[in-house]
């Protein structure tokens, strides 16, 4: 615990917001939005548009998502074994609350990615405040708009991403002329421990 | 850390764990290799140079690799870090270039997005950054506003999955029945919160073939009458099209999704609706105001909206 030892409570604070940041879509959806579940049925990628179905909801049943093995008495499921094994005990632990733990691996998975990038760039830079900042570019994929102006400037594809935080403020108020690709980001339990967000949600209108 | 700050060898153990990490994967590997569809389910992934990001991490590498070298003329950590990223990226593309290499996502995505940002420290703390402070609190109301805002526009398509009597009528279901619905969010409720299974699946984590995955898809066609375009990638409840739940990143051509979805079609036209519901087992039929027309033989209505199949 490296900013505990050297007891930084600014950095611990940021932390303490970016775990509020990484509930904020969760806790709006409950408070505000009258949420029936958050598993998310307005799938246009069932597989990785939100994770958290895939991995929890299928706890208990041996084949998921797939008829074709139930016929053929098949034991096999595609989905990943690690994952699955990672999130099952995350639903295990949340007492199979499945809200609970949609909304535990959203907030607490991304910080121990968090912890761990902070802890990897505090080794290499030698202070915390670039550590933080490695931190911030990571969880806001600031290389996604990076990504997104060098493909338009070079004619190149995005690859079907591009954006970020930062991207995606600018777009919303700014209108940007690379709008029309940027994907909005959303929390998710993500790939293990990565602050990895799910795209595939909304895309910004061409101006 | 410790190996990069004394440029050592990491120790053997570092490698046996790395190789006792890929057994599950290796093993899972093997499961859909022996089911004998391992070409068409990896064809539904894609392929890395399809949509990846990979073209522009090999220069971003590459770029800071040269600068922070330039800046030290050696081999300190920095540049290792910054080396081994831009050799992993190009091992990656050689790899994709000679065997097509899977998964668009994973790779660029999400492994050098998190690494990217630790390169560009390195680059960084070579700078003077006097308000750096300011700098990350900009950052940290960027990524706050951008997590809540989604949430703010996304608040109320969570509030019902569908309607009440529809969960409760599929509740009713036994255990482990199949359940044929034609209403995207319905096949992955079935999948995800029920103990029944969907007719339908979602071709990148089925193991079904593809002709079978089609298959699927043109009976479904039929039995709820969908016209051409639904079937042939048009809109499915507003949501992903036909073609990316079979193909997924497969087959990215629209006219060669279509081309594979019609040479199903055309062994098919001759079954009735009766015969089509014998293919593929299924006991159930989820409807919505009316049943579907052609059923009256092989089906009762079991509910408001459910017909049992009679087998």
């Amino acid at each position: 615990m490296g900013f505990m030892r050297g007891k930084d409570l600014s950095v611990l604070g940021i932390f303490a917001l970016l775990g509020l940041a990484f509930a904020s879509y969760d806790l709006i959806l409950l408070w505000i939005g009258h949420t029936h579940t958050l598993v998310n049925f307005q799938v246009s990628d069932g597989y990785r548009f939100d994770e958290a179905y895939m991995y929890f909801a299928g706890i208990g049943k041996t084949i998921l998502y797939d008829p074709y093995l139930k016929e053929h008495a098949a034991d096999l499921t595609l989905r990943p074994m690690l994952p699955t094994a990672i999130f099952s005990l995350l639903y295990w632990l949340c007492a199979r609350n499945l809200d609970l733990a949609i909304f535990v691996g959203h907030v607490i998975a991304p910080l121990v990615s968090c912890y761990l990038l902070y802890y990897i760039a505090a080794q290499f830079a030698g202070q915390k405040k670039l550590a933080v900042l490695a931190v911030l570019l990571a969880v806001g994929h600031f290389i996604f708009s990076m990504l997104i102006i060098v493909s338009k400037l070079s004619g190149k594809a995005s690859g079907g991403v591009g954006g970020g935080q930062i991207y995606i403020c600018l777009s919303k108020y700014f209108h940007t002329w690379v709008c029309g690709e940027i994907l909005l980001l959303r929390p998710s339990l993500g790939a293990y421990f990565l602050p990895h967000s799910p795209y595939l949600s909304y895309y910004c209108p061409s101006p | 850390m410790t190996w990069l700050k004394g440029r050592r060898f990491p120790p053997y153990s570092f490698f046996a764990v790395g190789a006792l990490a890929s057994i599950p994967y290796a093993m899972q590997l093997w499961v859909v290799c022996s089911a004998g569809v391992y070409s068409d389910i990896y064809g539904r992934v894609g392929q890395t140079s399809d949509l990846s990001s990979m073209w522009f991490f090999m220069p971003f590498f590459g770029l800071t690799t040269l600068y922070l070298w330039r800046l030290g003329r050696l081999l300190n950590k920095d540049v290792i870090f910054s080396l081994a990223c831009l050799v992993s990226v190009v091992v990656i593309s050689v790899l994709d270039t000679f065997f097509k290499f899977p998964q668009v996502h994973l790779v660029g995505l999400r492994i050098f997005a998190f690494l990217a940002p630790l390169t560009i420290i390195c680059v960084l703390k070579h700078f003077n950054f006097p308000k750096l402070k300011y700098l990350n609190a900009v950052l940290l109301a960027f990524i706050l506003f951008g997590y809540a805002y989604p949430g703010w526009v996304h608040r109320n398509e969570y509030a019902e999955p569908m309607p009440p009597e529809i969960i409760s009528e599929l509740a009713a279901l036994p255990d482990g029945a199949v359940v044929m619905t034609d209403s995207q969010r319905e096949v992955i409720y079935i999948s995800a919160l029920t103990n029944q299974y969907p007719y339908l699946a979602y071709g990148i984590v089925s193991s079904a073939n593809n002709d079978e995955l089609i298959r699927r898809f043109v009976i479904v066609s039929r039995i709820f009458g969908w016209d051409d375009a639904k079937l042939h990638g048009g809109s499915w409840d507003g949501l992903a099209s036909t073609h990316h739940w079979i193909f997924h990143h497969g087959a990215i051509s629209g006219a060669a999704s279509n081309e594979a979805i019609d040479k199903v079609v055309s062994t098919m036209t001759a079954f009735s609706p009766c015969q089509l519901l014998k293919i593929y087992e299924v006991n159930y039929i989820r409807f919505g105001v009316n049943p579907p027309p052609g059923l009256e033989a092989c089906t009762v209505i079991r509910s408001t909206h459910i017909l049992k199949v009679n087998h």
